[in-house]
C-alpha cells in the first residue's frame, strides 16, 4: 500500500505544501524582523537611522528570497490556485512591489546619494517598508475570509493589515534589542512594549474571525476531543506572550544577559500562529474553494520540481546559516565604499 | 577588451540555428525575411513595410542570412508569409539591429581604445568623451535584444501551446493599465536617480583621484 502511495505521487501536493508553508513562515519571521526596522526607523536621529539600517543590511535580500521560493513553489506546484490568488490579490500585490521596489533601492541609494539626499531615501525606506507590511497584511486578511467582498471583509482585512504591520514592528524591535547597545536598546524595548500590545490585538482578532468564517473550521476546532488537543497552541501563545510581557519589562538586563530571548519568542509566537492557521484551512489553499490535491499540478511534473527544490533548499538554508554566523554579535557601521 | 568570441558576439550567432529550429517566425521578422528564400540575403538596413509585405529602401547582403543560420549557401529560411501568425516585423527588426549595432560600436571602441593604449600609452580627451557617451550602450543593447525575445514570441505566450491573449487573466484592463502607469512612473524616477547618482559617484571619484595626485605640501 505504501509502495503504491509512492509510485501514484499522491503525496506530493502534501510535500510541496510543507515546502510552500515553510518558506512562508520563515519569510515572516526574517523579512518580518527587517521591514520592521525599516517602519521604526522614522522619527530617530541619522545615527540611529544609520545604526538600525546597519543592523539589518547584511540579511535583508536574504530574507526576501523565502518570499521568492513561496510564491514560486505555489506557481509551479499549485498552478491553479496561483492564477486565482493572484488574480484576487491583484491590487495588494502591486502595491506591495511599489514599497519593495523603493525600499530595496533605498538601501543603495542612502549610501551612494549626495548627503543631503541620503534623508529623502531615508524617508522612501521607511515609507517603503511600510506600505509593503501593510500590503502583505491586507493579502493575510483578505485570505482568511475567502477574498470576501463588501465593507466588513474590507474592514477586516485592513484591520489585520495594522496588525501584521505591528507585529513586524515587534520582531524587528527585538531583532534591535539583540543587535544594538545603549540608548538604541532602550528605545527597542520601548517600541517592542508598545508593539506587543497590537500584535495581541492582531492575534485574538484573526482567532476569533477564521472559526466564523466555515462550521468546518469551527468544528475541527471546538469539537471533542480534538479541543483537548489543540489547547496548548493558545495556551503556548499567551504564555510565551505573558513571559515577554515581563521580560520586556525589564529589559535590557545586566550586562546585556539574555538579549536574544524575546527574538526568540516573538518568533515562537509566530510559528505557532501559523501551525493555527494552517491547521484551520488545511486542506484547502484557498479557503473552502479549492483544496490542495485540486490545485496542485501533474504528479510527474511536481516530481521534477521536487528533485530541483531538494537541491535548492539547503543551498538556501547553508547560506543564510552562514550570513548569520559571520555577521553575529552587535551591528557595527555599514560601508558600501 | 574587445574578442570575436566574446559572449556578445558569439551568443547571438549561436542562438540562430536554434531559434531556426524553434521560433521560425521570429527569425524571419529579426531578418525582415518577407518571402521563403534558399540562399536568403542579410537585410543591413531597410524599413519593413507591412501592409506591403516587403522592405523599403532594403541594403542587402547575397546569401548572408542563410550562411549565418544554417551554415550553407543554400540554406532555407523561412518567410513571414509562411506562416499563419506572428510577430510585428518592425520592433524585431529595429531592436535587433540595434542591439547588433551597438555590440559592434562597442566592440570597435574599444578596439581604437586598445590601440591608443599601444601606441600612444595614453587615451585622448575626444575618446575619453566618447567612453562617457557609451555608459548605457550595454543597457540599452540589452534592453532591445530582451524586447526582441519578448515581443518575438508574440502572439504566443507558449510557442505553439498558449496564445497570449487566451492566458489573460480576469483583473480588469483598467486595473492593470493604472498599474502599469505607476510602474512607469516608477521607473523613470529611478532611471533618472540611478543616472544622477552615478555621475555624482564618478565625478566624486575622479576628484579624489585629482586631488590624491597634487604634490603633498
Amino acid at each position: 500500500m505504501i509502495e503504491q502511495a509512492i509510485s501514484d505521487g499522491t503525496w506530493l501536493p502534501y510535500v510541496f505544501t510543507f515546502l510552500m508553508g515553510l518558506a512562508m513562515l520563515i519569510y515572516a519571521i526574517l523579512d518580518g524582523y527587517d521591514l520592521g526596522v525599516g517602519m521604526l526607523v522614522h522619527g530617530n536621529t541619522h545615527q540611529e537611522k544609520d545604526k538600525m539600517i546597519a543592523s539589518i543590511g547584511p540579511f535583508w535580500d536574504a530574507n526576501e528570497t523565502w518570499l521568492v521560493l513561496g510564491v514560486g513553489l505555489m506557481l509551479v506546484a499549485f498552478p491553479a490556485a496561483h492564477g486565482i490568488i493572484l488574480t484576487e490579490l491583484y491590487l495588494p500585490v502591486a502595491i506591495m512591489l511599489f514599497g519593495l521596489i523603493f525600499r530595496g533601492v533605498a538601501f543603495d541609494f542612502r549610501a551612494k546619494a549626495p548627503g543631503q539626499q541620503k534623508w529623502r531615501w531615508d524617508a522612501k525606506f521607511f515609507y517603503g517598508s511600510l506600505v509593503t507590511a501593510l500590503a502583505q497584511g491586507y493579502m493575510l486578511g483578505s485570505y482568511i475570509i475567502g477574498f470576501a467582498s463588501g465593507w466588513a471583509g474590507t474592514l477586516f482585512s485592513c484591520l489585520i493589515a495594522l496588525s501584521v504591520a505591528s507585529a513586524y514592528c515587534l520582531i524587528g524591535s527585538c531583532w534591535l534589542i539583540m543587535k544594538c547597545e545603549g540608548d538604541l536598546q532602550r528605545k527597542a524595548v520601548v517600541w517592542a512594549r508598545r508593539h506587543l500590545i497590537n500584535t495581541v490585538i492582531g492575534i485574538i482578532l484573526i482567532s476569533a474571525v477564521t472559526p466564523l468564517m466555515s462550521p468546518r473550521i469551527f468544528i475541527k476546532w471546538f469539537s471533542m476531543p480534538e479541543f483537548i488537543f489543540l489547547l496548548p497552541i493558545p495556551l503556548l501563545t499567551g504564555g510565551l506572550i505573558t513571559f515577554l510581557y515581563f521580560l520586556l519589562r525589564r529589559m535590557p538586563l545586566l550586562q546585556d544577559k539574555y538579549n536574544w530571548l524575546p527574538l526568540i519568542l516573538t518568533a515562537s509566537v509566530y510559528v505557532l500562529s501559523f501551525l493555527g492557521l494552517a491547521y484551520s484551512f488545511f486542506p484547502y489553499i484557498i479557503p473552502e474553494q479549492m483544496t490542495i490535491t485540486e490545485a496542485a499540478a501533474a504528479p510527474a511534473s511536481l516530481m521534477i520540481m521536487l528533485v530541483g527544490a531538494l537541491a535548492v533548499l539547503p543551498v538556501l538554508i547553508g547560506y543564510t546559516a552562514m550570513v548569520y554566523y559571520i555577521f553575529h554579535g552587535k551591528a557595527t557601521e555599514l560601508k558600501y565604499d | 577588451m574587445g574578442r570575436l568570441d566574446h559572449p556578445v558576439i558569439k551568443m547571438p550567432l549561436a542562438l540562430f540555428p536554434m531559434r531556426l529550429q524553434y521560433q521560425p517566425a521570429k527569425l524571419a521578422a529579426m531578418e525582415g525575411a518577407w518571402e521563403t528564400k534558399q540562399g536568403a540575403p542579410l537585410v543591413l538596413f531597410g524599413i519593413p513595410n507591412a501592409a506591403e509585405r516587403r522592405n523599403d529602401f532594403a541594403i542587402e547582403i547575397p546569401y548572408a542570412a542563410s550562411i549565418i543560420v544554417t551554415h550553407s549557401m543554400d540554406g532555407e529560411i523561412k518567410g513571414l508569409n509562411a506562416f499563419d501568425v506572428h510577430p510585428p516585423v518592425k520592433p524585431l527588426f529595429f531592436g535587433f539591429r540595434l542591439m547588433v549595432g551597438l555590440g559592434m560600436l562597442m566592440l570597435v571602441v574599444s578596439w581604437f581604445g586598445a590601440y591608443l593604449l599601444l601606441r600612444k600609452q595614453q587615451l585622448s580627451r575626444p575618446y575619453l568623451y566618447v567612453l562617457v557617451a557609451m555608459t548605457f550602450s550595454g543597457t540599452i543593447a540589452t534592453i532591445a535584444g530582451w524586447y526582441v525575445t519578448e515581443i518575438g514570441r508574440q502572439p504566443w505566450l507558449v510557442q505553439g501551446v498558449l496564445m497570449t491573449q487566451d492566458a489573460l487573466g480576469t483583473v480588469s484592463g483598467g486595473m492593470v493599465f493604472s498599474t502599469l502607469i505607476v510602474y512607469l512612473g516608477i521607473y523613470a524616477f529611478l532611471t533618472v536617480a540611478y543616472i544622477a547618482t552615478l555621475f555624482y559617484l564618478a565625478k566624486n571619484a575622479a576628484d579624489k583621484e585629482v586631488a590624491a595626485m597634487a604634490p603633498a605640501t
